[in-house]
């Protein structure tokens, strides 16, 4: 047994959990600040990603080291491949939590019931986006094979969520343009959500890959 | 079918295929198929083993192998000290005929004739599967006299020069010793004797080389040279390696069979094929958790 080579994969393990928490915590700040106009939420959005990304490249760089000089294979390989998708994953994801943040304004000083449609359908999918995050790096602590199936599901009521927003910002006179510019915005943070969502998948799809060796399907883009 | 190969070989019948030529691979260089062709479990099969088992002196030392090899492929033979992968390679050329008290029992099937019938001749089996071994053993003559021992100790005598060059050629040292085969073989590197030792094994136009542990005693350079080299040979040979470096055998092996050693009841340690598939699956999903245990290095 190389126990040095078991710290190193345990360390991976650790940064991946780490990063699923900072990645879950940027999303629901963002989503405060998206929603709630929050200035707190908006910095903590920020820090959150920028803590993120420097342990993306960190991470990064430890896979680079077990490859090159432990040469893992069988289920340590998959384990370090998956480490490599899912830290990428991580990051895109507090990317997107970032542009939702940047997104935040409050609507137009008008009591519209289409602007509480909205308000409401992005924070279901920035809270389910958070706890999609969860599940997915929850499912690699351990080693779950069938985490994918229900983070899929939940991906369909994200997408639900986000097609109710475009839907009612069509229904909406837009010829106002400070209407039409936070709809647009609006429509902007419902697509970055959205993506969250396709990225926790992915996380689930390499922990199924990671646990059985069954290759993942195209990963889902953003 | 039990086989004793310490029991005296009875003299090839009239009509004994191998006396004739005709019972063992006939297939020309030319004759074979261009690797490649077929995917692997398409190719010929060379090795057909069912159940084969090798005792020394009573005591088993390896037990119930079911494998096939392909043909114009690199097969490796991985797994700890002791699991019976050098005991098994020496019964695909009845080198362990060689070894007194050792008994093979099962059945080799090689080209679908049975190796191991009585009227299947040692030499000729040796001539068409020829062996390389962990340490290079050049004889003390000369490049040429090496490579030309064994067409001459078989009557191979037409056309010598061609054939010394030609497996120079298909060794890839040919360029490294053409100007100098009248010298020493002694004189070599470790990786250009080893690579001596292959073309000594291909003058005599084999259809198999198997290899044991060839590369243990090298240098990473000449390591590298005898690994581009036996990817090369699978064009016209099939190829057995054991060894005991998994990234070697990750490199070159187009297959991979896993040995490892159980211990009965009575404490008595045996080899056993826990399994064979393509090297890419043996290296990232294996079925069985030996062979996971094994290849990640948490147990051997």
């Amino acid at each position: 047994m190389r126990e040095g080579f078991q710290e190193e994969l345990d360390a991976l393990c650790g940064a991946v959990l780490e990063e699923g928490r900072v990645a879950a915590h940027a999303v629901s700040e963002a989503t405060r600040a998206l929603v709630d106009w929050s200035v707190d939420a908006f910095d903590a959005t920020l820090a959150a990603e920028a803590d993120l990304k420097r342990r993306y490249v960190e991470t990064e760089a430890q896979v680079e080291t077990v490859l090159a000089r432990q040469a893992p294979v069988a289920s340590d390989l998959r384990m370090v491949l998956a480490v490599l998708h899912i830290n990428r994953s991580l990051e895109r994801a507090a990317h997107n939590a970032a542009r939702v943040a940047h997104l935040a304004t409050p609507p137009p000083r008008r009591a519209l019931v289409e602007e509480a449609v909205i308000t409401d359908a992005l924070r279901a999918m920035g809270e389910r986006g958070a706890e999609m995050l969860r599940t997915s790096v929850d499912a690699f602590d351990r080693r779950d094979p069938g985490a994918d199936r229900l983070l899929a599901a939940f991906d369909e009521l994200v997408d639900r969520e986000n097609e109710k927003i475009a839907e009612t910002i069509l229904s909406i006179d837009i010829n106002d343009p400070e209407l039409r510019q936070w709809a647009s915005r609006m429509l902007f943070a419902g697509r970055w959500l959205e993506r969250v969502g396709d990225h926790a998948v992915n996380v689930g799809e390499r922990v199924t890959y990671m646990v059985t060796g069954e290759a993942p399907t195209v990963e889902h883009t953003g | 079918m039990t086989v004793d190969p310490t029991s005296e070989t009875p003299p090839a019948a009239p009509s004994s295929p191998v006396a004739t030529g005709g019972g063992l691979a006939t297939l020309s260089v030319e004759d074979r198929p261009a690797a490649d062709a077929l995917p692997l479990d398409q190719r010929e099969v060379v090795f057909d083993c069912e159940g084969v088992g090798v005792r020394y002196d009573g005591k088993r030392a390896l037990r119930d192998v079911d494998l096939r090899i392909h043909a114009n492929a690199v097969t490796a033979l991985i797994g700890p000290s002791g699991c019976g992968k050098s005991t098994f390679i020496r019964c695909l050329n009845r080198m362990n005929d060689l070894i007194p008290g050792a008994s093979v029992d099962g059945a080799v099937a090689y080209h679908g004739e049975n190796l191991y019938h009585p009227q299947v001749d040692p030499i000729e089996v040796r001539k068409r599967i020829g062996m390389v071994f962990q340490k290079p053993n050049p004889f003390p003559k000369s490049i040429y006299d090496n490579v030309a021992f064994g067409p001459r100790v078989l009557g191979m005598k037409d056309q010598l020069d061609d054939r010394v060059e030609q497996a120079l050629r298909r060794a890839v040292l040919w360029d490294e010793v053409k100007d100098r085969l009248k010298e020493g073989a002694l004189g070599l590197s470790g990786g250009q004797q080893q690579r001596l030792c292959i073309a000594r094994a291909l003058a005599v136009e084999p259809d198999v080389i198997l290899m044991d542990e060839p590369c243990s005693a090298l240098d990473p350079i000449s390591t590298s040279a005898i690994e581009d080299l036996m990817l090369s040979l699978t064009n016209e040979y099939t190829v057995v390696i054991v060894t005991h470096n998994m990234q070697q055998a990750a490199r070159v092996a187009d297959m991979t069979a896993f040995f490892s050693v159980d211990q009965g009841e009575t404490g008595a340690r045996c080899g056993v094929l826990v399994e064979v598939d393509r090297t890419d699956k043996i290296f990232t999903n294996p079925a069985h958790e030996r062979t996971e245990a094994y290849v990640t290095g948490r147990f051997g």
